[in-house]
């Protein structure tokens, strides 16, 4: 059975990846992200993994995941933010709006935006980077 | 010995098994009320005896989209049935407690903040248990 944040990551890339022209294919996970990567990107990664106990013979996890734009201008990042929030809030198959790939071993049941990621950082010869996003809650049942 | 912390429940009530849906906790209580029979002149101190032995239980049980059609009829309250409990299991030896119950409140939660959905079930004693914790009964 595949682990849950590696189910995850798997449908989250394939949801990600080309839903929009602003970012096209570029949606990489924390270990698949490139240095040589071309700006702007989706960028996706687990904050938190919490096993959570609702029924004795079925695992439940509880996952905050973190998807940010990365981009050179600060507009493009705050619309990657807008269309990243679109893309995912309330896409688990109980939500009101479920939309995500099935996976064989795991069920996405809700996913829930959180709290914004909002980070300014210089790369080198002074170009300022812009990463824009939210934290998700997310909460996953075995099959 | 080994200090119980199992969550290994056996729960059926009428004829469907319920222990695949429980969550949260499940809560029994075996009470005796008492008369006071103070009597006659010059007592200093209240004498009681007490009255009859009474069992309460109730437990929650998730509400799960695909399952859900195999339990539902047993949520209806109103329903005069047998309740077996076992807090270690069902196999062999194991503590039981079995008996008439009534199913006296079904209580149904939803949240906005999508908490899991649970129906809290609400039991009173029907009839004298067959079988009881308290008194040592075991499964066969």
């Amino acid at each position: 059975m595949t682990a849950a944040v590696e189910t995850l990551n798997l449908i989250i890339a394939a949801h990600l990846r080309n839903a929009s022209p602003v970012w096209g294919e570029r949606v990489r996970s924390v270990s698949t992200v490139e240095a040589s990567l071309v700006r702007p990107y989706v960028h996706f990664f687990i904050a938190s993994e919490l096993n959570e106990k609702i029924l004795v013979r079925k695992r439940h996890t509880r996952i905050a995941l973190s998807v940010k734009g990365v981009a050179e201008n600060l507009g493009e990042a705050l619309q990657m933010q807008g269309l990243l929030a679109d893309l995912l809030d309330d896409s688990g198959q109980n939500d009101i709006n479920a939309r995500l790939p099935a996976h064989p071993d795991w069920a996405v049941l809700s996913v829930t935006q959180g709290r914004a990621i909002i980070l300014d950082d210089f790369f080198k010869n002074a170009v300022m980077i812009y990463h824009r996003g939210h934290q998700f809650e997310i909460l996953m049942e075995e099959k | 010995m080994s200090v119980q912390n199992s969550n290994n429940a056996y729960l059926r009530f009428g004829s469907t098994q319920l222990q695949g849906y429980w969550t949260e906790q499940l809560n029994f209580e075996e009470t005796a009320d008492t008369e006071d029979t103070s009597a006659g002149a010059g007592r200093t101190h209240i004498a009681r005896e007490p009255k009859l032995v009474d069992n309460k239980m109730d437990f929650l049980v998730i509400y799960d989209d695909v399952t859900i059609a195999q339990y539902v009829q047993t949520l209806r309250a109103g329903v005069k049935d047998t309740l077996i409990w076992g807090p270690e299991g069902n196999a062999s030896g194991k503590p039981r407690f079995e008996g008439s119950m009534i199913l006296t409140s079904t209580k149904y939660t939803q949240s906005v903040d999508k908490k899991k959905h649970s129906f809290t079930l609400s039991f009173v004693q029907g009839d004298t248990p067959v079988a009881t914790i308290s008194g040592g009964d075991t499964f066969a």
